[in-house]
C-alpha cells in the first residue's frame, strides 16, 4: 500500500515537473509574433516608456520613434545635416534664412516637402510643424526644447510652408525639429488637451515614416511593418522590424551569435570584446564617439550651491584639480578597462564639426602630480599617507585630504574598475577616496527628489556625458554656464562659474561658423586651464548587428534605427 | 523509560551538570563536529587575513584576471588583485554582518515573541500588530529611504557604509520571523503540564518564561539564526547596490560573489570561491544549529537518562 502511493507521488512530481519545465522553454518566434519572410530582430533591455523621448529620454523610445516617425530633418553619421520632411535646408544662401544684424534676431522659412502622408492617408503638412511646437510650448502640459525660448512666432505660409521667427540668432536653427529627439506629431490625430507630456499618440503613434507599430506587448515585444504610406517609395526593403525586450546582455548576446538577433543598440566594451571574432556577427562603429567620461569636480561645499560663500575645502583649488588628473593613468584604463575600445580625450571640442587641437594633452605624471599639491598647500606631515591642509588657503589647517568619489552602477564593470583604479592611484599622492556606487536614478534626480548631484552632495564623480547632434552651444550653457549652477536649472554641478566663458558663450550664438569655432576653441583653452570638469576618455558607441543585416551606421549623433530605411538583409 | 527506575539510580554529576550534557550529546553528532570544525578553521583564516602576502586593496595590473595558481591559490581578479586575499578580509565583513544581524534579531525577537506567546491576550495583540507592521514594511523601499537619510544626516556611531550601520539596518528588518516563531513556541509550550506544575509550585512568570520554556524553544530558534546568518550575508551584498552596502574596493563574500556574476563563463573562480565560502559558512552554522538543537531537545535529555 505504501509502495503504491510512493509511486503515485513520485509520478505526481514527475509530471507536474515536466510540465513546468517545458513551459518554461522559450517560445519561438514564429509561435510569438509570426514574422514575414524579410524579418529582423532587434534587443533592446527594457520596454520603451513612449514614442516620445523628450518626455522619458531613455534612448530606447528614440530607437522606435526613428522607426514610425520623422522630424523636419535629421543628421547622419558624419554630422551632416539632410532634409527629411523638409524639401530642401533652410540657408541663408537660398534666402530661406534671413538675420537681423542690428536686432539680433532672425527667421527661418521651411519648405515641406508634399509627398509625405500619415499611415492613414492623411497628408503631413505644416499645421503638424505648427502643432508640434504649441504642444511643446504649452507651460502645463508641453515640455522643453533647445532654442525654444528664442521663438518668437510661427507663421504658416501655406500647406507646405512656415516661417519661424525667432528673437535671437539661434544656430541650432537645422535640427530644432529634428535629431535624435523631436519629431512632428499629427494634428489631427494628438491630443491637444491630453498635452505634449501625456498623450496616447505617444503610445500608439501615428506613422509617416518607413514602418508603423502593429503590436506592442509589454516587456515582450514590439513588431513594426512596412509603412506603405512612406513617402521614398522602393523603401524600406526589409518588411518587418521585431524589437524584442531582453534585458540580461548575457541572454543578448548569445542570441546574437546563435543568429535569434539581428541587432543590439548600444553594444557594451564587454559585449563587443566577447564577440571579436564571432563570423555572423559584426560592429558598427560610429566614426567618433560621444561620450565623455569626465569627473566633475564640485567646487562648492558638499552640500551647499553656493563657491563663492561656501567654497569647497579641497576642490576649489585649480592646482589640486590639476594634480588629479595629472595622476590619473588614462592610457592604462582605456587598454585595460575598455578593451583598448575607449580612446583618450581631453576636451569638449573634439568631433566635428568644432574640433579645436589647441588644447595639449596632460601627461600622466605622478611626481608632477604631487608638486602640484605641495604647492597648494597641501603636505602629509603627521605621515599617515594622507595630506593634511598647510596653509592651503581653503580649509582649515590640519584637514584632511579625504572625499567621497562617486559612480553610477549601470555602465558596469569597466567604470567600476576605473572607479577603484583612480582612487588607488590618488591614494599614492596622498588624497584618500571613498567610494561610493550608486543607481543613475540616485545620481541624477531632480534637486527636489533629492538628487545627488542637483544638491551638490558630492565631492568628486565619474560619469559620462557628451552632446547630441553638431551644435554643442546648449550643451555648453547647461553644464558649463552661471546660470545652469542654480540647481534644477541646468546640470552645472560643480557651480563653476566664469564671466569669462558666458561671454564667450554668447559670441557663439551666431550662424557664421568661423566665430563659432573662434569662440569654442577659446572656451577649450578655458576650460582646460579652469578644469571644473577633467575629462579623460570617449568611451565606445557601437552597436553589434547580425552579419546579414547590411546597412546599420552607428551614429554619434543619432540612435541606431536612424536609417533603418535603407536597411537591406544579404 | 520507567519512571522507578530513573528514581532508583542515582544521577552522575556529568548528567547533573547541563552544559556537560549538551556537550556530551553535541559532540555524538557528527555533522555538528565537522561543522564546528570548518567554522573555527574559517574563523581562523579569516583572523590571520593580514598574514598572507597581499594587500586586499591593491591592483597590479600585470596580474588582472589570471586563474588560480601557487601565486594567487584562487585566482585574481578584474584589477589583478588576490582573489584568496580578498576572501579572508571579505569573509571579515560578511560574518561579523551575518553574526550581528542573528544577535540583533534574537534580542527583539526573542523579548517580544516571548512575551507575546506567554501572556497572550492584549499584549500578544499589540506585539503582533506590531511585528506585522514591520513584516509589512517593503524593505527594499525602506533601505532607500534610510540611505538617503544617512546621506543627509550624520550620526556619530551609525556612519552610512559602516558594519555596524549595515547589520543595524537589516536586522531591524528581519527580527520579525523570530518573534513570530518564539511566539508559536511557546503557544503550545504554556500550555503543557510542566508549566502548570512550576507555576502552582510558585515560580515567577520571568524563571517560567527563561528557565522552563526557553530552553524547550530552542529548536526552531536556531534554526532560524542559521538560516538568517546566510541571508545576511546576501542581503548586505543587495545593499550595496543602492549605494549603501560595504563599497569598492573593500571586499565582502557578498560582493565578491555579485561581482562575478557577468565573468561566470570566462573567470568561474571568481565567483566558485566566495560561493564556496558562504556555501561553507551556512552549511557548517547549519550542521552546528542541528547538533544543538538535538543537544538541548528535553527528549533526547529524557532518553539519555533512562539509557
Amino acid at each position: 500500500m505504501l509502495e503504491t502511493k510512493r509511486t503515485l507521488i513520485f509520478l505526481l512530481l514527475a509530471v507536474t515537473l515536466s510540465s513546468s519545465l517545458l513551459g518554461c522553454q522559450p517560445q519561438s518566434p514564429a509561435n510569438a509574433t509570426a514574422p514575414a519572410q524579410t524579418s529582423v530582430t532587434i534587443v533592446i533591455a527594457e520596454d520603451p516608456p513612449s514614442f516620445n523621448p523628450v518626455i522619458t529620454d531613455t534612448g530606447y523610445d528614440s530607437l522606435v520613434m526613428d522607426l514610425v516617425m520623422l522630424g523636419l530633418t535629421d543628421i547622419d553619421e558624419n554630422g551632416n545635416v539632410f532634409p527629411e520632411l523638409a524639401a530642401e535646408l533652410p540657408t541663408l544662401e537660398n534666402g530661406d534664412v534671413v538675420q537681423d544684424e542690428t536686432a539680433g534676431t532672425m527667421s527661418v522659412t521651411w519648405k515641406m516637402r508634399k509627398d509625405a502622408q500619415w499611415s492613414d492617408g492623411t497628408p503631413v503638412t505644416a499645421k503638424d510643424v505648427i502643432f508640434t511646437y504649441n504642444a511643446i510650448l504649452d507651460p502645463a502640459k508641453g515640455s522643453w526644447i533647445p532654442g525654444i525660448d528664442y521663438i518668437d512666432s510661427i507663421a504658416q505660409v501655406d500647406n507646405y510652408t512656415l516661417t519661424i521667427n525667432y528673437n535671437a540668432i539661434f544656430p541650432g536653427y537645422l535640427t530644432q525639429f529634428g535629431g535624435e529627439q523631436v519629431v512632428v506629431w499629427p494634428a489631427h490625430y494628438c491630443s491637444a488637451e491630453q498635452g505634449f507630456s501625456a498623450w496616447d499618440c505617444a503610445r500608439e503613434p501615428l506613422s509617416d515614416g518607413p514602418y508603423k507599430l502593429e503590436e506592442w506587448v509589454n516587456g515582450d515585444h514590439m513588431t513594426f511593418v512596412k509603412n506603405e504610406n512612406y513617402f521614398d517609395k522602393g523603401k524600406p526593403s526589409i518588411e518587418t522590424i521585431i524589437v524584442k525586450i531582453i534585458p540580461d546582455a548575457a541572454v543578448r548576446k548569445t542570441m546574437l551569435l546563435n543568429g535569434d538577433a539581428d541587432l543590439d543598440m548600444w553594444s557594451s566594451e564587454q559585449m563587443i570584446h566577447d564577440l571579436e571574432g564571432a563570423e555572423n556577427v559584426q560592429v558598427s562603429n560610429s566614426p567618433d564617439n560621444r561620450w565623455v567620461m569626465r569627473i566633475f569636480f564640485n567646487l562648492a561645499a558638499k552640500g551647499a550651491t553656493d563657491p563663492v560663500a561656501t567654497p569647497h575645502p579641497i576642490l576649489s583649488n585649480v592646482k589640486v584639480r590639476q594634480a588629479i588628473r595629472m595622476a590619473i593613468d588614462v592610457d592604462t584604463i582605456t587598454k585595460e578597462f575598455f578593451y583598448g575600445l575607449a580612446k583618450p580625450n581631453w576636451t569638449e571640442f573634439f568631433r566635428p564639426p568644432y574640433v579645436c587641437d589647441n588644447v595639449a594633452r596632460t601627461q600622466f605624471d605622478l611626481e608632477g602630480a604631487k608638486a602640484l599639491l605641495e604647492e597648494a598647500g597641501w603636505v602629509d606631515q603627521d605621515g599617515d599617507g594622507v595630506r593634511e591642509c598647510h596653509n592651503c588657503g581653503t580649509a582649515a589647517d590640519g584637514y584632511p585630504m579625504e572625499m567621497e568619489f562617486i559612480t553610477y552602477s549601470e555602465y558596469g564593470e569597466p567604470l567600476e574598475l576605473t572607479q577603484q583604479f583612480i582612487a588607488e592611484q590618488l591614494g599614492k599622492i596622498g588624497i584618500k577616496l571613498n567610494l561610493t556606487v550608486v543607481e543613475g536614478s540616485v545620481l541624477w534626480a531632480t534637486a527636489a527628489d533629492g538628487g545627488i548631484e542637483q544638491n551638490g552632495n558630492f565631492d568628486m564623480d565619474i560619469w559620462d556625458e557628451g552632446y547630441a547632434g553638431i551644435d554643442p552651444t546648449d550643451y555648453l550653457w547647461s553644464y558649463y554656464s552661471a546660470e545652469a549652477a542654480v540647481p534644477d536649472n541646468g546640470y552645472n554641478y560643480g557651480r563653476w562659474e566664469n564671466p569669462e566663458f558666458d561671454s564667450l558663450l554668447d559670441e557663439a550664438y551666431t550662424l557664421d561658423t568661423q566665430t563659432r569655432h573662434d569662440a569654442f576653441c577659446k572656451m577649450a583653452t578655458l576650460l582646460d586651464e579652469e578644469l571644473p570638469q577633467a575629462l579623460l576618455f570617449t568611451a565606445v558607441n557601437a552597436s553589434v548587428h547580425s552579419a546579414r543585416l547590411q546597412g546599420v551606421k552607428s551614429s554619434t549623433n543619432d540612435i541606431i534605427t536612424w536609417n533603418a530605411a535603407d536597411w537591406t538583409l544579404k | 523509560m520507567n519512571p522507578s527506575n530513573e528514581l532508583s539510580q542515582p544521577l552522575s554529576p556529568a548528567q547533573t551538570s547541563l552544559g556537560l550534557g549538551v556537550w556530551k550529546r553535541f559532540r555524538k553528532h557528527p555533522g555538528a563536529i565537522f561543522g564546528l570544525i570548518v567554522l573555527t578553521l574559517l574563523l581562523a583564516l579569516v583572523v590571520f587575513a593580514p598574514l598572507t602576502a597581499y594587500d586586499p586593496e591593491v591592483s597590479d595590473i600585470s596580474a588582472r584576471n589570471k586563474p588560480p595558481s601557487i601565486q594567487h591559490l584562487m585566482g585574481t581578479d578584474a584589477l589583478g588583485r588576490d582573489l584568496f586575499t580578498r576572501i579572508l578580509y571579505g569573509g571579515r565583513i560578511s560574518l561579523t554582518v551575518g553574526i550581528m544581524v542573528v544577535v540583533i534579531g534574537l534580542v527583539i525577537g526573542v523579548p517580544v515573541g516571548a512575551l507575546a506567546g506567554y501572556y497572550g491576550g492584549w499584549l500578544d495583540a499589540l506585539l503582533m500588530r506590531i511585528t506585522d507592521t514591520f513584516l509589512s514594511l517593503p524593505a527594499f523601499l525602506v533601505l532607500i529611504l534610510l540611505s538617503a537619510i544617512l546621506r543627509e544626516v550624520e550620526l556619530p556611531l551609525f556612519e552610512r557604509n559602516s558594519v555596524l550601520t549595515i547589520a543595524l539596518v537589516i536586522g531591524l528588518l528581519s527580527w520579525m520571523t523570530f518573534a513570530r516563531l518564539i511566539r508559536a513556541a511557546f503557544l503550545t509550550l504554556r500550555e503543557l503540564d510542566f508549566i502548570a506544575a512550576t507555576r502552582a509550585l510558585g515560580g515567577s512568570d520571568f524563571r517560567i518564561i527563561v528557565k522552563h520554556i526557553l530552553p524547550n524553544a530552542i529548536g526552531p530558534i536556531i534554526v532560524e539564526a542559521t538560516l538568517e546568518l546566510g541571508s545576511a550575508i546576501i542581503e548586505e551584498s543587495g545593499l550595496s547596490f543602492l549605494g549603501f552596502g560595504i563599497q569598492p574596493p573593500t571586499p565582502s563574500w557578498g560582493n565578491l560573489l555579485s561581482n562575478a556574476q557577468t565573468h561566470f563563463t570566462t573567470q568561474p573562480w571568481l565567483a566558485i570561491f566566495p560561493g564556496l565560502m558562504i556555501f561553507l559558512a551556512i552549511i557548517s552554522v547549519n550542521y552546528i544549529g542541528d547538533g544543538l538543537r538535538d543537544a538541548f531537545d528535553p527528549y533526547k535529555v529524557l532518553d539519555q537518562i533512562g539509557e
